[in-house]
């Protein structure tokens, strides 16, 4: 049976080359923060284990996620991870349609009990009982429910799926509601963004698929390889605002000078993502470097948070109200000597590159 | 690329002639640079051709009759630098001018221009923390009223912008970590790795200076955090010539 056949079967058949594809597991290796020596592990799980199919919904979203997703860097990705490895049924990108595609879906759910995967781009709308979303004739939210029940664990792809993002904005006229509203009792994995960076979406696939397991999530249900740092922390242009060099104005000698974007409305300093780390396009650019603040599209409810050039102070991340992860790890306005060892080892830990040191715990020690 | 140009320490795969130079490290398998042949992982193959590690023969003969071992891990050799020895001065005068010079530019140039920032905790104030020194330099915190950062500070002031923005990873005895160049006027080009920004969280100065002295403790010790460098057994090189100076003729001793 053609599902029994692995990664690393298919790719073969592919004529995609050893080496590339040991390329393309040491670099996925790094991209999850988990150091060279689980480069080979990874090789080694596309080599033997099954694949995994993955069932890829489509809410109430704009398909960013999707055209992020096949625009991975590396070829392997959208050859090995999207057209061939696992994904199963994905209503935009599959070649079926109609009854074929549902019947897909359906066979997937019951052969596979409790050992695939469900992807979620966009969110269900609840309103009228979710008639704002109908897919195959049916509520957008019933089936999400169904499918989620029997599913191994949820991906909550990009900031619909995560938070809400546009369609949950104030006033909400359809009732979106995040996935996580709707499916209880299943691990959640949130990749929000809008849209998510293509080597992190295949990087939490690739991780799943290798260590059988979910990756560390932070509080908010994030993966930690690669929202536990501010793009503030690592962005080029950094120096310019500890010299307290700021663009004034659109266009300005500043700007043309590179100088940083804080006054602009820059969201950076709230904002956890891997974008100035890992950038976009192959690790190119992100939008800092092309000259425009972060509007912080991977945090809970951006559209909410005033103006993408509202300067950080008058929105609440600064405010008394800051949650505990917003800034630094605690409160604002509390790190007293009592607490400073700690807030101090949690800083270093933060800005530890984790690309050359492996995870503390082994979770399957190899044999 | 010839024998004669070799620098201690390159490795050449044997098979493709792919040279490991442990200046550079390898960005396929993602080895920092500074990483010696020997202390690479166990899992390591040449990045061109896919060949085990044991293919790999120095580059330079001279190389194998020096002993490989003292060569050894870059952290280590930093942790090595940083317990200075008791007579050896803390910092010489250059270093602490420099520091000073440091501390007037973030003084004098940035913070009346963070002031009227919301941003700004007026609790604090811009200090030098625990500065040491550091091959090349010296290694310390400078913390100011919106950032605290780890700072590497070279000996002389360089040209201006020779990568300035660009991040560089450094091999602390903690671990690795990413420093991002920036000039300075009047102090030339540092690095910075930035702990805290903005510094609303900090009540007092005193909570600052705390937090400074526990995370430069932190970063500057290996304590449970060392990269894992599992010093591989030093390699059997039988060859008294490299492949490459024997085909080419270049040695003098044939």
């Amino acid at each position: 049976m053609a599902m029994t056949e692995t990664f690393y079967d298919v790719i073969r058949r592919q004529g995609i080359s050893r080496r590339s594809f040991t390329k393309f597991c040491s670099l996925t290796a790094a991209s999850l923060g988990l150091g060279p020596a689980f480069g080979p592990r990874i090789a080694e799980a596309m080599e033997t284990k099954p694949r995994i199919p993955v069932l890829w919904l489509h809410g109430l979203e704009c398909t960013c996620c999707s055209e992020s997703f096949i625009r991975s860097a590396h070829p392997l990705v959208k050859d090995v991870v999207l057209s061939m490895i696992s994904l199963d049924y994905d209503d935009t990108l599959m070649a079926a349609a109609g009854t074929q595609a549902e019947a897909i879906f359906d066979e997937i759910r019951q052969t596979y009990r409790g050992r695939y995967i469900v992807a979620v781009e966009g969110n269900p709308p609840l309103d009228e009982d979710g008639m704002f979303c109908i897919i195959g004739g049916r509520p957008f939210v019933e089936r999400l429910r169904e499918v989620a029940a029997d599913s191994m664990a949820v991906i909550s792809w990009g900031s619909c799926a995560s938070w809400g993002c546009v369609q949950a904005a104030k006033p909400n006229p359809t009732h979106a509601v995040p996935v996580h509203e709707v499916v209880s009792g299943k691990p959640i994995i949130k990749v929000p963004g809008c849209p998510p960076i293509a080597e992190v979406m295949t990087g939490v696939i690739t991780y799943l698929l290798t260590f059988d397991r979910l990756p560390e999530l932070d509080r908010q249900g994030r993966p930690k390889m690669f929202y536990s740092q501010r793009i503030h922390d690592k962005c080029y242009r950094r120096p310019h605002f500890d010299a307290g060099q700021f663009v004034e104005a659109w266009d300005d000698e500043q700007a043309r000078k590179g100088y940083c974007l804080y006054k602009m409305g820059c969201k950076g300093p709230t904002t956890y993502n891997a974008c100035s780390t890992v950038r976009w396009n192959d690790g190119v650019s992100f939008p800092i470097q092309s000259g425009h603040g972060c509007i912080g599209c991977s945090e809970e409810g951006f559209w909410d948070q005033g103006s993408f050039y509202d300067r950080l102070t008058t929105i609440s991340p600064f405010g008394v109200e800051a949650n505990a992860d917003q800034i630094g790890g605690t409160a604002a306005g509390v790190i007293g000597a009592g607490i400073a060892v700690h807030a101090a080892l949690s800083a270093v830990k933060r800005a530890r590159d984790k690309a050359v040191t492996p995870p503390p715990a082994d979770p399957k020690p190899h044999p | 690329m010839t024998g004669a140009t070799a620098e201690p320490g390159q490795m050449e795969c044997g098979i493709c002639w792919q040279v490991y130079d442990p200046n550079r490290g390898d960005p396929v398998w993602q080895i920092a640079p500074g990483t010696a042949f020997t202390s690479l992982p166990d899992s390591w193959r040449c990045p061109h051709c896919d060949a085990p590690r044991e293919k790999f023969l120095p580059l330079d003969p001279a190389d194998r009759t020096a002993a490989r071992g003292p060569e050894g891990a870059a952290p280590s050799a930093a942790a090595a630098a940083l317990s200075a020895p008791p007579d050896q001065p803390v910092l010489d005068a250059t270093m602490t001018a420099r520091i000073a010079a440091l501390v007037a530019a973030y003084r004098e140039g940035a913070d009346p221009r963070m002031r009227a920032l919301p941003i700004y905790n007026p609790a604090l104030e811009i200090e030098a923390v625990g500065f040491q020194p550091w091959p090349g330099g010296s290694i310390g915190i400078m913390i100011t009223p919106w950032f605290m950062n780890t700072v590497l500070l070279p000996r002389g002031g360089a040209d201006r912008h020779p990568g300035e923005g660009s991040t560089h990873r450094v091999i602390l005895p903690s671990g690795s970590y990413e420093f991002v160049a920036a000039w300075i006027e009047g102090v030339g080009m540092i690095r910075n790795c930035s702990l805290f920004s903005p510094m609303t969280d900090f009540v007092d100065q005193r909570a600052a200076r705390l937090t400074a002295e526990a995370a430069l403790t932190a970063l500057l010790t290996a304590e449970g955090n060392a990269v894992p460098t599992q010093a591989a057994p030093p390699r059997e090189t039988p060859a008294a010539i490299s492949r490459r100076q024997l085909l080419r003729g270049a040695n003098g001793s044939f």
